[in-house]
């Protein structure tokens, strides 16, 4: 049998690649399907910026500290892919200001897709019973972490193929991402209008 | 252009949500079973989603409940009863038991409900087996998790899925 760690763990895995429900891989490929491999930092550090915006409010809301309607933070969701989308298009020079911005959004959003983690935890958890309840938390947002490594590891090796084999300009590849992400989360922005 | 955004959309629609509604894009149940020794009874709760919930006893023409609206069929109880009572079993120590339903209750801002179940007269448990394929049929992504206290306060989880409806502690 399995250990209650490793249920959760796997639920968190299984649901941000969850492919019937993939709104947290495109925002993952919208942030960070445009940076070279040489940028890989910049990739760290904007991974790193969406964990701890949606950690935290995974746990707040988890914790009943936060409620924000569900329906409005499902909507919310694709809009951030939107804008994330629409802001590697609008922002041509990758200067410290702009990454810093982007940086900040990572964050910012990452608090949003946090609420929406929290909406399966919450259907998943059993609360109120003792230190389960943290060790469910944990090993949940650990398996979404993991998750999320794998996305990354899957968009850095995409990016490498198309921008250093096959030698696809920048700015094309920008463009082609971003327009590809725009269009999937617009979809899904009118179909969640709440 | 609205057009084509309304084109885009129900496409999408077509696509990728044939059966679910925009409410929840996962399908996931969780259960408490918990043995009280005081009582040598087990007591359930049972977490599920009410329009997978619906759908799925519609499939066994057990239809037109509207649960726990305005409107519910006057034989909702004894249909939701019968229906747990085929899809959710337990076995203590190799011997299956009877559980009674006890009522059901909405949950969350999330459309759910809430199902109680008791059983009584339930010998101490050493090993407790949990058979529930709820909601299976329909979801290839349904994962039914429970949570087991038995003696002692001591707990295991399990979780059925596809291909792997039953599970079994042993304390």
């Amino acid at each position: 049998m399995e250990s209650e760690f490793s249920i959760y763990l796997g639920l968190g895995f299984d649901h941000i690649l969850d492919i019937n429900g993939y709104d947290h891989i495109l925002f993952v490929i919208a942030l960070c399907a445009i940076y070279q491999i040489s940028e890989w930092k910049k990739v760290a550090i904007l991974a790193t910026s969406f964990t701890f915006g949606h950690s935290v409010t995974l746990a707040l809301s988890a914790l009943d500290l936060v409620s924000v309607d569900s329906a409005l933070i499902e909507f919310l969701i694709p809009l951030t892919i939107l804008l994330t989308a629409l802001y590697n298009v609008y922002n041509r020079r990758s200067s410290y200001v702009s990454i810093s911005i982007k940086y900040s959004l990572a964050v910012f959003f990452g608090l949003i897709h946090g609420m929406g983690f929290s909406n399966f935890f919450r259907s998943a958890a059993i609360p109120g019973i003792d230190e389960g309840f943290i060790t469910q938390l944990l090993a949940f947002n650990l398996g979404v972490e993991l998750g999320q490594l794998i996305i990354i590891a899957f968009i850095l090796g995409l990016t490498y193929v198309f921008l250093e084999i096959i030698k696809v300009k920048v700015r094309e590849w920008n463009l082609f991402i971003s327009g590809a992400t725009a269009g999937l989360s617009i979809a899904m922005i009118i179909e969640r209008i709440p | 252009m609205w057009i084509t955004l309304f084109l885009i959309s129900n496409f999408w629609k077509l696509e990728y949500t044939p059966l679910l509604s925009i409410d929840h894009d996962f399908h996931i149940s969780k259960c408490l079973v918990e043995y009280k020794p005081e009582s040598s009874t087990f007591q359930i709760s049972l977490h599920l989603f009410l329009d997978d919930l619906e759908q799925s006893m519609a499939l066994e023409g057990r239809d037109s409940l509207f649960l726990l609206t305005a409107k519910e069929s006057p034989i909702a109880e004894l249909s939701v009863s019968k229906f747990l009572e085929e899809h959710f079993k337990i076995e203590v120590n190799g011997h299956p038991i009877t559980y009674e339903y006890l009522g059901k209750e909405t949950a969350g801002d999330y459309i759910a409900m809430w199902c109680y179940m008791e059983a009584t007269k339930v010998p101490y448990p050493t090993q407790i087996t949990i058979y529930n394929d709820l909601l299976l049929n329909i979801f290839e992504d349904q994962k039914n998790i429970i949570t087991v206290i038995g003696p002692d306060e001591k707990k295991a989880v399990m979780i059925m899925q596809r291909g792997d409806e039953m599970n079994t502690v042993k304390f």
